[in-house]
């Protein structure tokens, strides 16, 4: 069975500030893929490259290298009609619901904009659609005929979410949609993501910072750094026991909001990054994009890029779990304490 | 700094290459013959003919193009058809006493302009109302309208200074700046309105920036957060606007020089337009884009060398 | 006369990228229509329009009529305005010529936006090749010297407007494509121009829908200021005798004749230039109160207090007393804004809460509950027109908010440090580091240049910068987002404050980068021995670094107390909620336990318990009056607090739900 979405050796570059160096690939490699129905997270920290994956599946960004494909078809190049065509199937959630609506443009309007393309919709189907969409999203019939300044940020959330699925859509990318909200309303939206996913099969690429977020959302997890892959597999696995030294330190460093397991982590974080940010040098080397901050390092890691391994569940890019990398420690455990066990998650 | 420069000198010269040209296809390209506009509809054709051929105006386009280039290039603009002299000599003599009044203008825009809209930012809101009010009035006024007032007023009713003539500044300083101060001052008038204007939206913008919240947070003065942090930070969109007002100030005084019997660019260009005189309209042309240009470098250059951004790039 | 018409003032009018829900758009609109100048400029503009265009039907006199017995007459019953040198009446003079001067400008304007709108939306929306050849074109037009270009035209093509107006407004064009290109790549970057191409739209659609009527407004006011400018420009060349053949009039010649015979009669120069002074008054003005109506318009205006808290009147009351070693003592404080309809409004509404030394308070709570305006108000920098209304600020037994500014200025940086919540704004991007920490260090410390650059490497050195010379030297906008936030700690720590303030130092950081920020001011804390109050909204980073946490909702604080009890034992619904709705608590599936509605804002606070519409828990009780802070055991950890007429009965009311649920 063919995934919905299937990236292979994805690069998106954009040119370096220099006229002589060569561009920055922005995105590096990546392979991914979304089955139906199903939620994916993209997380990494910013320069991971995960919004601009997302960017270029919807084709606002052009792919350098790789492939992109969507329901079995190659998109990675499509016209603009093969574009207007996908856009039944692939919508999106923006992360800033103050400049992902048209201040000047009644909530209705914004949301006819999708439906009045498809053909055979007319303006009173449009206008009954627009009400089923705002009930499905849970805002009142009267929010049609309002301006976004008049909705607070989850509101218009609310609002994008409610465009996304005007034109049932199979696949969403959702480029931080809850990362600008206040705590208590980005629960309410990823409830409600989640209640329409459930309902009506859609498949979520979700795309965060919030590696707790990602976690209580995903099936599976997706972490970049620099623009590949550290580490992809099922959610709770790779959030809650993360093999990857990155990973690792990424978990180790979200705090959670009890304060004597936040005193517990603070050592475990520690022994899972050597150098601090500030001093680490990023180097464009031939290695493994992690060398410079990663405490398990050896010479293999500095001169060759590492493979995607298996390991159990998980699919690794680390020499250190690559029994024929030639790492001196290749396949023992990471030594210290995983970070995870925040003492509510699921027990193995 | 060398290198913003000098890239910025690869785009000045084709444009001033394609100004020249447009220009030149201006005067050139009159419908019928530039002989006959010259000459007037009372001269006879044979009369046309022979100017037509005396300026090779019989000749193909592209040919008077290429000769007149390679003359322009080698410093030769043409001779002038009502005094017969080589244009740049008559451009150079009229060029000091305009460049005399723009200078003065420039240096008054620039000080009375941003000390008036620093004070307008900061000293309060009624100061402000007031300020505002009397700076959109210098904004509509027209500068030959307020030299002839100013004329009117200084010189004739109270005296105080020469209402008309040219005085340089080799013969008298003391008598160089008395006959230059008028038409400097009805001349900025517009530029400092509008440089004061910009200088107060760009501090009322700088002084919102987190930066100086941040820097009067960890005790740095008023002063210095005034005159130091936030004048800095608002100078980048001020020297673009004097830049622009440079433009302004040049067309201006071409016109103010009329008012106060100057004989610099201006009279020089009127009685050219008058006489149909192509080649000194040409010329002129050419000089005041050129020093446009070279204004327009200067901006640039300044604020390369204001911005640590743009300092590298 | 302005030929370089200022575009950059203009382009900010543009479209908005963050309107908070609380702005009020049209509000502004209707404040602008209600201006007298507004309607005073339409209707002289309407006057001098209508007046111009009838001049024959309306126009007391003949222009061209002589009447050599009456010259220079000043204003009487027949010649309204006077006379001129030949006995014509001035009135009808300025009539017949303002047809001329109005229908040059406005072909000036219109051939500007035929050529403009159409090439900067090309630009704008393109970009790539046609941005360049565009933009390199455009710059080239604003780079001529106008007035002697169009000398030129005239030289060619005769006297008359006609032709120099149609080339001055190819010209003009330029400012134009600059300011239509603007706002088109700016609204090209917008989300929903993005969300649009997603659905499929096509880009001529995109244009029409989303850009065109962001380029609109822009326009308008540009247009407005454009023809105030080509009235002016073509009454320069009526003046140099260059527009129509003598006895026709014209503005600009009506002011030359004037001034030639200023000798004779002065007052013939108050009609010939007042008629154009006014009319470009009118245009500018227009222009400008468009422009203020602009959604994103002008913004600041000069308050004249960016530089001086207000301090509130002395009062008798004697301070508390200051020995029971609380370092910060906050109390009743109460920020309020002034409102757009008048009266203030309060967004802080009683706060209260103590700092002691060396201890780390977080303000938590959600945006909008007035926790960073809360912070700002302990160092007299409420932001714009706020201020302190009520309360006390007893910093160390004086009382912050009742001193003049001066004597607060002193307390800034060196007794109280600040940290903003993004780095790469919070250092001015035109000095470099080493010279922002050099400034505060010769205020705070006496040092001279040399030592204090050596104690600004060392500062430098102390937050974790490595190569800290090098950094001295660099700009802002050369360091990362976390590198920057370490020089703006260290440019806090400058005067060795007793008291550090916080505003969300890690909200903009990347989470590896937060936890070594935090770290970093765990350990400044344990060497430097200074107190901190963090303003967060992340539960997370209070449970990392505080010792105690005072909870804000809606203004109000609704619970303090140590970190251990907020966590484990929360007294007040909100906190608990809050608690539970954050993901990372929550590991397994399902829905996470959300709190239903929205933070209120300040103008919709009830009289009763601002959370109640909120509260699972709430009763009638509840919404009938202000629910006062109910303070239980006073323990070593400090005041333990909560405002909920339940707090002390809230373990009992959980069972009794729970018992109930199964």
């Amino acid at each position: 069975m063919s995934a919905l979405l299937e990236l292979s050796d994805l690069a998106v570059t954009y040119p370096a500030p220099g006229r002589r160096s060569a561009p920055l690939r922005a995105v590096d490699g990546v392979s991914l893929r979304v089955e139906p129905g199903e939620t994916v997270g993209l997380v990494g920290e910013s320069g991971s490259g995960k919004s601009t994956i997302g960017r270029a599946v919807l084709g606002l960004t052009r792919a350098a290298e790789g492939r992109i494909s969507f329901d079995g078809a190659d998109i990675t190049r499509a016209s603009a009609r093969v574009r207007r065509a996908l856009a039944s199937d692939l919508q999106v959630v923006f992360q800033d619901p103050y400049s992902s609506l048209n201040p000047s443009h009644p909530v209705g309007k914004t949301l006819a904009e999708p439906l009045l393309r498809r053909k055979g919709t007319g303006r009173e189907r449009a206008g009954a659609e627009i009400r089923r969409l705002l009930a499905a999203v849970g805002l009142p019939d009267d929010a049609a005929d309002r301006h976004p300044a008049r909705f607070s940020g989850g509101q218009r959330q609310r609002v994008a979410i409610a465009r996304a699925l005007a034109v049932s859509p199979r696949l969403v990318v959702c480029d931080e949609p809850v990362s600008a909200l206040d705590v208590s309303t980005q629960a309410q939206v990823i409830n409600l993501l989640a209640a329409l996913q459930a309902e009506l099969g859609v498949a979520y690429l979700f795309i965060a910072h919030d590696i707790a977020v990602v976690r209580h959302i995903s099936h599976r997890v997706v972490v970049l750094y620099r623009g590949r892959v550290m580490e992809s597999g099922p959610a709770a696995e790779v959030c809650l026991r993360p093999s990857h030294p990155y990973t690792r330190a990424l978990v180790a460093a979200a705090p959670v909001p009890d304060p004597a397991l936040q005193r517990k982590r603070r050592q475990v974080r520690r022994a899972s990054v050597s150098t601090s940010t500030a001093a680490a040098v990023a180097v464009d080397g031939p290695g493994c994009p992690f060398a410079p901050r990663c405490p398990h390092t050896a010479e293999v890691c500095w001169s060759t890029r590492p493979a995607p391994t298996t390991v159990g569940q998980v699919e690794l890019s680390c020499h250190r779990y690559d029994p024929g990398s030639g790492h001196p420690d290749a396949g023992a455990p990471l030594p210290g304490p995983s970070p995870a066990g925040n003492g509510h998650g699921r027990q193995p | 700094m060398l290198r913003t420069v000098l890239r910025r000198l690869l785009v000045v010269v084709p444009m001033l290459w394609g100004i020249a040209t447009l220009a030149f296809c201006l005067v050139n390209l009159i419908p019928g013959s530039p002989a006959r506009t010259i000459l007037g509809d009372g001269a006879t054709a044979e009369q046309v003919a022979a100017l037509d051929r005396k300026m090779g105006y019989d000749r193909p386009l592209a040919d008077q193009y290429w000769t007149w280039l390679s003359h322009v290039l080698r410093g030769d603009f043409g001779t002038s058809l009502l005094t017969s002299r080589p244009t740049t000599a008559d451009v150079g003599a009229r060029l000091p006493i305009t460049l005399s009044v723009v200078a003065g203008a420039v240096l008054l825009t620039v000080v009375v302009g941003v000390a008036v809209g620093v004070l307008s930012a900061i000293g309060g809101r009624r100061l402000d109302r007031a300020g505002q009010s009397v700076l959109s009035f210098f904004m509509a006024v027209p500068s030959f309208w307020l030299g002839v007032l100013l004329v009117f007023l200084l010189s004739i009713r109270l005296g105080w200074l020469p209402a008309t003539g040219y005085v340089p500044f080799a013969h008298s300083p003391g008598r160089w700046l008395a006959s230059i101060a008028l038409p400097c001052l009805s001349v900025a008038a517009v530029g400092i309105a509008t440089v004061a204007r910009q200088t107060r939206g760009a501090m009322l913008d700088v002084l919102t920036k987190d930066y100086i919240r941040t820097l009067r947070a960890a005790g740095v003065s008023n002063r210095s957060l005034i005159f130091r942090h936030a004048l800095r930070n608002a100078s980048i969109p001020i020297v673009t606007s004097v830049g622009f007002q440079f433009i302004g100030l040049l067309g201006s005084t071409v016109i103010v020089e009329q008012v106060f019997a100057l004989n610099g660019l201006g009279a020089l260009t009127l009685s050219a337009v008058n006489g149909k005189d192509f080649p000194v309209v040409l010329t002129v042309v050419l000089f005041t884009t050129t020093i446009v240009l070279a204004a327009n470098l200067l901006v640039d250059v300044a604020n390369a060398w204001l911005n640590p951004k743009a300092r590298r790039a | 006369m302005s030929v370089g018409v200022n575009t950059e003032t203009v382009a900010a009018a543009g479209p908005g990228r963050h309107r908070r829900p609380g702005d009020k758009g049209t509000g502004r609109a209707r404040g602008v229509l209600r201006r007298p100048g507004t309607w005073l400029s339409l209707a002289w503009i309407t006057v001098v329009v209508l007046g111009s265009l009838f001049a024959s039907v309306l126009a007391p006199h003949d222009p061209l009529d002589q009447d050599l017995r009456s010259i220079y007459q000043g204003p009487s019953g027949t010649y309204w305005l006077g006379t001129d040198s030949l006995g014509r009446d001035v009135l009808s003079r300025l009539m017949h010529g303002g047809a001329l001067s109005l229908l040059g400008s406005g072909e000036a304007v219109l051939v500007a936006l035929l050529i403009g709108i159409p090439f900067g939306l090309l630009a704008g929306y393109r970009g790539g090749w046609a941005d360049a050849v565009i933009s390199r074109i455009a710059e080239a037009l604003m780079a001529l010297p106008v007035i002697i270009i169009l000398l030129a035209v005239v030289a060619v093509y005769g006297r008359g407007f006609a032709v120099s107006m149609g080339a001055l407004g190819v010209i003009f064009s330029a400012a134009i494509i600059r300011l239509v290109r603007a706002t088109t790549a700016a609204v090209r970057s917008e989300l929903y121009v993005d969300a649009a191409r997603v659905s499929g739209l096509r880009a001529p659609r995109i244009v029409v829908r989303h850009v065109l009527p962001n380029v609109i407004a822009p326009v308008l006011i540009q247009s407005s200021l454009t023809l105030g400018t080509a009235l002016l420009i073509q009454s320069g060349l009526g003046f140099l005798g260059l527009g129509p053949q003598p006895p026709a009039p014209n503005w600009g010649a009506g002011i030359a004749e004037a001034a030639t015979a200023i000798n004779q009669d002065a007052w013939l120069m108050v009609p010939t230039g007042g008629v154009l002074v006014l009319t470009v008054l009118a245009f500018n003005f227009l222009g400008d109160a468009l422009r203020d109506a602009a959604p994103a318009g002008r913004g600041a205006a000069a308050t004249g207090r960016f530089f001086g808290h207000r301090a509130l009147p002395a009062d008798s009351d004697a301070a508390e007393p200051a020995d029971d070693g609380v370092l910060l003592r906050v109390r009743g404080l109460v920020v309020s804004f002034p409102e757009d309809g008048g009266g203030d409004q309060p967004v802080v509404d009683g706060v209260g809460f103590d700092v002691r030394p060396g201890e780390t308070v977080g303000l938590v709570g959600e945006s909008g509950c007035g926790k960073t305006v809360t912070a700002l108000s302990v160092l007299g920098l409420v932001p714009g027109a706020g201020h302190v209304a009520e309360g006390r600020i007893l910093f160390d037994g004086a009382d912050l908010a009742r001193m003049p500014e001066k004597r607060l200025a002193a307390y800034r940086g060196k007794r109280i440090g600040y940290i903003a919540q993004e780095p790469m704004t919070a250092l001015d991007p035109c000095f470099t580091i080493g010279s922002q920490l050099v400034e505060p260090l010769r205020r705070h410390r006496g040092l001279d240049r040399a030592r204090a650059r050596a104690r600004a490497v060392e500062l430098l050195g102390l937050v974790g910068i490595p190569r800290p010379e090098q950094i001295c030297r660099a700009y802002p906008h050369q360091l990362s987002g976390g590198m920057a936030q370490r020089a703006a700690i260290a440019l806090a720590l400058t005067g060795e404050p007793d008291l550090l303030i916080a505003d969300e130092p890690t909200t903009a950081l990347d989470v590896t980068v937060q936890a070594e920020i935090l770290d970093l001011l765990r350990s400044l804390q344990a060497e430097l021995g200074m107190a901190m109050i963090l303003v967060t909204h992340d539960l997370g980073v209070v449970a990392d670094i505080c010792d105690r946490a005072v909870v804000m909702y809606a203004g109000q604080v609704v619970e303090e107390g140590t970190v251990d009890q907020i966590f484990t034992a929360a007294l007040h619904p909100y906190t608990r909620a809050l608690l539970r709705s954050t993901p990372e608590r929550e590991a397994t599936a399902g829905p996470l336990p959300a709190i239903e509605g929205t933070v209120p804002l300040p103008r919709d606070w009830p009289a009763g318990c601002r959370f109640a519409a909120r509260c699972a828990y709430a009763t009638e009780a509840c919404s009938a009056a202000p629910v006062p802070m109910l303070v239980r055991d006073p323990a070593p950890g400090g005041p333990r607090a909560a405002r909920c007429i339940r707090a002390d009965s809230w373990k009992a009311v959980d069972h009794e739900r729970a018992a109930g649920a199964v």
